[in-house]
């Protein structure tokens, strides 16, 4: 922790999503408007106008409040998915690891075909299929990610598994349960929360980018960054730039802070770096 | 070698078939398929005959294996809606991808290589904040606005560049840089620790010893081995590129298969999404391949058995 405090761009990492969490805890407090107001006569008003710092989109609702409610979703969807996406990783990543074999080379073989494909097309297809909703878009992107925690916790118990502490507690007799979560998963925790940190970014641009092509499933009158970045684009042709411009400055704000979080963390908790 | 090749080969199939397998799962997630080709208030006799005719009526595993056995003989089915083959309609469209992929991924070459070298040779310099600063903005603005944000400035503001279709050379600039940036960036930053990791090793400290001039040492002994993980980067950021391509077409009104799909999508015409899905998943399996034969030429030492 000191470590990271000493890093400044992990500083600034956790200033911006420091600033994220609170936003979306206070979004009531501190939204100047009802984000699902319309008001028509207020229609499209370009930024400064009064009352409403960062203009109004096509329904005259107010933007800057869109996008303090929007955060709550973003942070909603990509926290779930990661959530799902571990409890899957995690547990397969573990097992392929340290058992090794036919059970790894089906694991590992089954990653790379979901690999091989681009990532969009496949969540795509299966939005298609399941139907758009919030919780489809969620276990979607959840379910998906669990390659990169197996791949990431099983490099670590391959190279934990031969030390003298896995050795010995397994000479003791401990459980091969125990062995896992007791002494394996927390030495693999490192990598792990480096991983899952990007991964709160990707997920975040991901329902953005769902949103946008309209197959996230959330309702319309629900504030979602994506979903203003969609409107904003049919506007933007007739010169309501702000309705687009806002919410990716918040979407690029939040990826940038969670990288720059992450790298340093990558840094900290990699002891060949040091 | 060739013991190599063709187990890398077998990997393909194997990674082709998972994604048929796959795209086949994805189309019984969605319900009853008749659902999707007939209206809702069609009789009950209609239905039966439609299942029939689709061989919707068989046992799942023999619909399983009839379709396998027809994609192994090239037949992907129908499209729903425009009753043509449906791999030639994804091939139709596959060209004007590749075509901005390809471009994207030059793009990302040309400029993510030198910022990352010059970021290594300059480390702790100005120049190295500089390239890194863009490099991790690069990566963290999404793509789909960073289209939308070329079109208001490019576009709209300064009338410089059209913001739609395809025709002209003017019509790529936009959307390669928007698929391409990215890229370049991932690119910058992996080129910039893969050299800054050999200008500590040993070899470029005995070429440095050796009274070598700094260019030589840079270009001769350091980049040539930094090029190995900046080969598995372009290999493992296709698919990323592959991505971007989709949503960039949207925004562009870019005639590939990104649009294409998509709009299958909401049409439900299940036969152009499968086929998509497994054309994507042959051609990433074979530029994959392609990249790991790649290090061969790229470094001596790596012998496939």
């Amino acid at each position: 922790m000191k470590r990271l405090l000493r890093n400044p761009a992990a500083v600034a990492g956790m200033l911006i999503i420091g600033l994220l969490l609170l936003t979306a805890a206070l979004a009531p407090l501190i939204s100047p408007h009802d984000p699902t107001l319309q008001d028509l006569a207020l229609r499209l008003k370009p930024p400064g106008t009064a009352g409403h710092l960062l203009g109004t989109d096509r329904l005259g609702r107010d933007v800057l409040s869109r996008i303090i409610y929007g955060s709550r979703l973003s942070l909603l969807i990509s926290i779930s998915s990661v959530l799902i996406g571990m409890s899957i990783g995690v547990p397969l990543g573990l097992v392929a690891g340290y058992f090794g074999g036919k059970i790894d080379d089906l694991l590992m073989r089954l990653g790379d075909i979901q690999l091989s494909l681009p990532f969009i097309l496949l969540v795509i297809a299966i939005i298609a299929a399941l139907g758009p909703s919030l919780t489809n878009t969620i276990l979607t992107l959840g379910v998906t990610s669990w390659v990169v925690y197996a791949r990431v916790v099983r490099g670590s118990v391959l190279s934990l598994k031969e030390l003298d502490f896995v050795q010995a507690a397994r000479a003791l007799g401990a459980p091969t349960r125990r062995i896992l979560l007791r002494h394996l998963l927390p030495n693999a925790a490192g990598p792990l929360i480096v991983v899952a940190t990007l991964e709160l970014a990707r997920i975040i641009v991901s329902e953005a980018a769902l949103s946008f092509l309209g197959l996230s499933g959330v309702p319309p009158e629900v504030p979602s960054w994506g979903q203003m970045l969609a409107d904003g684009r049919e506007v933007l042709y007739f010169g309501g730039w702000w309705v687009a411009t806002f919410p990716g400055v918040a979407i690029s704000l939040v990826v940038l802070g969670i990288n720059l979080l992450g790298d340093a963390l990558g840094e900290v908790l990699d002891p060949r770096s040091r | 070698m060739l013991s190599y090749i063709v187990r890398r080969l077998l990997l393909v199939i194997v990674v082709v078939w998972g994604a048929a397998t796959l795209a086949f799962g994805l189309l019984y997630l969605s319900g009853d398929p008749v659902n999707l080709l007939l209206p809702l208030d069609a009789s009950e006799e209609a239905r039966q005959e439609m299942r029939h005719a689709y061989g919707f009526d068989q046992p799942i595993y023999v619909q399983y294996a009839r379709y396998l056995y027809k994609l192994t003989h090239g037949d992907f089915g129908t499209s729903l809606r425009s009753e043509e083959p449906a791999l030639g309609l994804v091939l139709q469209r596959m060209g004007p991808t590749l075509l901005l992929a390809g471009w994207g991924l030059l793009f990302a070459v040309a400029f993510g290589v030198p910022a990352g070298v010059l970021a290594a040779v300059r480390k702790g310099s100005f120049v190295e904040l500089i390239t890194m600063t863009f490099a991790l903005l690069g990566q963290s603005v999404p793509v789909f606005w960073l289209g939308l944000m070329l079109i208001l400035v490019f576009g709209l503001k300064l009338h410089w560049l059209p913001i739609s279709g395809a025709g002209s050379w003017k019509h790529l600039v936009l959307p390669v840089i928007t698929v391409g940036t990215f890229v370049t960036a991932s690119i910058a930053r992996l080129t910039r620790s893969g050299v800054i990791q050999e200008l500590r090793s040993d070899h470029v400290r005995t070429a440095r010893a050796k009274g070598l001039s700094g260019r030589v040492v840079v270009y001769k002994h350091a980049l040539r081995n930094a090029a190995i993980p900046v080969v598995t980067i372009i290999g493992l950021q296709l698919g990323a590129l592959l991505s971007g391509a989709v949503i960039t077409e949207t925004i562009f009104a870019w005639p590939g298969i990104g649009r294409f799909v998509l709009i299958a999508v909401s049409q439900r015409d299940f036969p152009v999404v499968q086929t998509t899905v497994v054309v994507f998943a042959l051609m990433l399996a074979f530029v994959n391949l392609i990249v790991d034969l790649t290090y061969l030429w790229l470094d001596p030492r790596v012998r496939y058995s």
